[in-house]
């Protein structure tokens, strides 16, 4: 079976007294899965875990992911990143390719380019840290323009959302990830942000289900 | 792709050994006739994962570090280890197991005379808040095994009323507790008094990284059984929480919850003591039925409270992290986090005293604002889920 483009990629992460504490899992196309979860608690250390998963398991992923509906999301009303840490769910799927980013906490969701080009990814790395004023965050963009050739180029994030000015500061939320669904709520875009919500804990419950299966002794 | 390259590599790794074997049944264990009676006679029939594992290299005389998920047996592993390798014709103490609280100490006591009871085994347990003059007609009476908590064990040996020079087996239950700054010096004062050649066995649902450094100060080449912990949540213990906008809130969510508690039993934790009496008195105020417990109490009032709750004749209690660790109910099938706890290995002890052996549980924590940074860290270094809970949480029990 020709594997169609696919990719999924959760990342949720701070920094803080225990180093970089993070837990970041990636699907591929061919079933390749790959976790990772890291603390320097108490001088705990970094766990790596990988696995392949049948087609029938990427199927099952694509589905929820179409069933969530999230490429139809747009985050940049989404909470934007602060000290509390940050979430990425990078997902490109057929030719759709989006790229959520709550640091802080919340999310930049890059959406859609109303250009007549289809996005097939882009990662976004914010050049500058969020400190209470909209900075311009460059955005290296891949832009299809016949695949598998690509056009990378560099543009600012105002261009990406044209149609929405950097959301001014005042209007972000204090708070970081999302801790409860009282900051889903709270939050300027509480459908979409609760899309983002729960799809994030649907595909952590697979994950740690493949894991369980994959490597867990059965304690009893 | 913020963290898959990194490399932690050169970094120093503990992992289980790789000679360790699984032993599939009790029988192949090769166990005294009379204790391998007492085994089923306790209604086991199949020995757990860390069963399977440990309790061979223990009764081989090797150094064990053993990890096992909460109420998996990790207290008849060193039961069984022990009431192998002593010799019963010997009225001599032989073992000795440290536990951090005295209700632990009396539980697994009664653990070894149970597996022990067609052994004629003598286990006393030696632990503050009891007359002195009663242990030491006791200790020299002979005991077999001594079970004690770390003060009132070294208070012994240094009157020689336990005499360490037969002891060839010395098991840290709940290690990383008894390794952690408030009991360290304890257990390091009892352990300078024992035989130079005395094996040691510890375990503990959590073994910090810090943990595992330090055995090669008191341990030789030992067998190391170890659990990821990202795998170290139970999957019959379904976790939640609920978010509250204010500290006193709490008190409202637990008398709504209140009938869904008693439904079987359940423990509520809370961070001080002052706070167990404070919220104990409280519900008391709102006609419920509840009880508690903590470590300022006197012994015989905690005794009576322990026996109490075990019959199941109180269904709700009250305490603080003197409950936290091996203390085994197994009607508990709720735990109430009313404060989050102050470590996280203590969270995976505190909603450990529901789904005991492999029985279904539920956690539910309270958390305010500033406490779900402090939950979603501690979901995330266990690589578990703790979502909002959901209004049929009744049907999870």
């Amino acid at each position: 079976m020709p594997a169609e483009e696919f990719y999924v990629r959760y990342y949720s992460g701070h920094q803080g007294r225990y180093g970089h504490e993070f837990i970041e899992f990636e699907f591929h196309a061919d079933g390749r899965c790959r976790y990772a979860n890291n603390s320097n608690y108490r001088n705990d250390s970094l766990i790596k875990k990988e696995m392949t998963v049948s087609p029938l398991m990427i199927k099952e992923l694509k589905r929820i992911i179409a069933d969530s509906e999230v490429m139809k999301e747009d985050d940049h009303k989404w909470p934007k990143k602060n000290v509390v840490g940050k979430q990425e769910l990078e997902i490109r799927f057929g030719n759709e390719h989006v790229s959520f980013e709550e640091e802080s906490g919340l999310y930049v969701t890059e959406g859609h380019l109303e250009q007549d080009m289809t996005v097939l990814a882009f990662s976004q790395d914010f050049a500058m840290q969020w400190n209470g004023f909209a900075l311009w965050r460059s955005t290296s963009i891949k832009v299809d323009t016949g695949w598998p050739f690509q056009i990378h180029t560099r543009m600012p994030r105002g261009i990406i959302h044209s149609n929405s000015a950097p959301t001014p500061p005042d209007a972000i939320s204090p708070t970081a990830k999302i801790g409860s669904l009282v900051d889903v709520q709270g939050s300027e875009d509480p459908e979409g942000l609760r899309v983002f919500y729960y799809l994030v804990q649907d595909l952590k419950c697979l994950v740690f289900s493949l894991i369980t299966l994959h490597w867990k002794i059965k304690p009893i | 792709m913020a963290g898959i390259n990194r490399k932690h590599d050169e970094k120093l790794v503990f992992e289980t050994s790789e000679d360790v074997k699984v032993v599939p049944t009790f029988d192949s264990l090769g166990l005294k006739d009379d204790l391998l009676r007492g085994v089923y006679a306790y209604n086991f029939e199949r020995p757990s994962a860390i069963q399977q594992r440990a309790i061979n290299p223990i009764v081989k005389g090797r150094d064990v570090i053993a990890q096992a998920q909460s109420g998996t047996g990790k207290t008849a592993t060193f039961s069984i280890s022990i009431l192998q390798s002593i010799d019963t014709s010997i009225r001599e103490t032989q073992a000795l197991v440290l536990a951090p609280t005295r209700e632990l100490a009396i539980q697994i006591q009664s653990v070894i005379l149970a597996l022990g009871d067609y052994m004629n085994v003598q286990c006393h347990a030696c632990i503050g808040g009891t007359s002195i003059g009663e242990d030491i007609r006791q200790l020299d009476n002979g005991q077999h095994v001594v079970v004690g908590t770390p003060g009132r064990v070294f208070d012994m040996i240094r009157r020689r009323n336990l005499r360490t020079r037969n002891i060839k087996m010395m098991v840290l239950d709940e290690a990383d507790e008894l390794l952690n700054q408030g009991f360290k010096d304890q257990i390091y004062d009892v352990y300078r008094y024992l035989p130079p050649s005395t094996q040691v066995v510890i375990l503990s649902a959590t073994l910090p990284h810090d943990v595992l450094e330090m055995t090669s100060k008191f341990m030789t080449d030992p067998i190391r059984i170890l659990v990821k912990r990202d795998e170290l949540t139970l999957e019959g213990i379904k976790q939640f929480f609920v978010a509250v906008e204010k500290e006193d809130w709490k008190f409202d969510t637990l008398c709504d919850l209140y009938d869904t508690l008693t439904i079987t039993q359940a423990v509520i934790f809370c961070n001080t003591r002052r706070k167990v009496d404070w919220l104990t008195t409280k519900m008391r105020e709102a006609n419920f039925t509840v009880s508690s417990m903590h470590g300022e109490m006197p012994q015989k009032e905690r005794d009576a409270i322990m026996q109490e709750f075990r019959q199941g004749a109180s269904r709700v209690l009250i305490t603080t992290d003197v409950w936290a660790r091996g203390i085994d109910v197994q009607q508990v099938s709720l735990v109430v986090n009313y404060d989050l706890p102050s470590n996280r290995e203590n969270y995976i002890h505190r909603i450990g005293r529901s789904g005991r052996f492999g029985r279904k549980g539920v956690a539910i924590n309270f958390v305010t604002q500033d406490d779900i940074k402090i939950l979603r860290d501690i979901e995330q270094y266990y690589a578990t889920q703790i979502d909002e809970m959901p209004m049929n949480v009744t049907d999870l029990i």
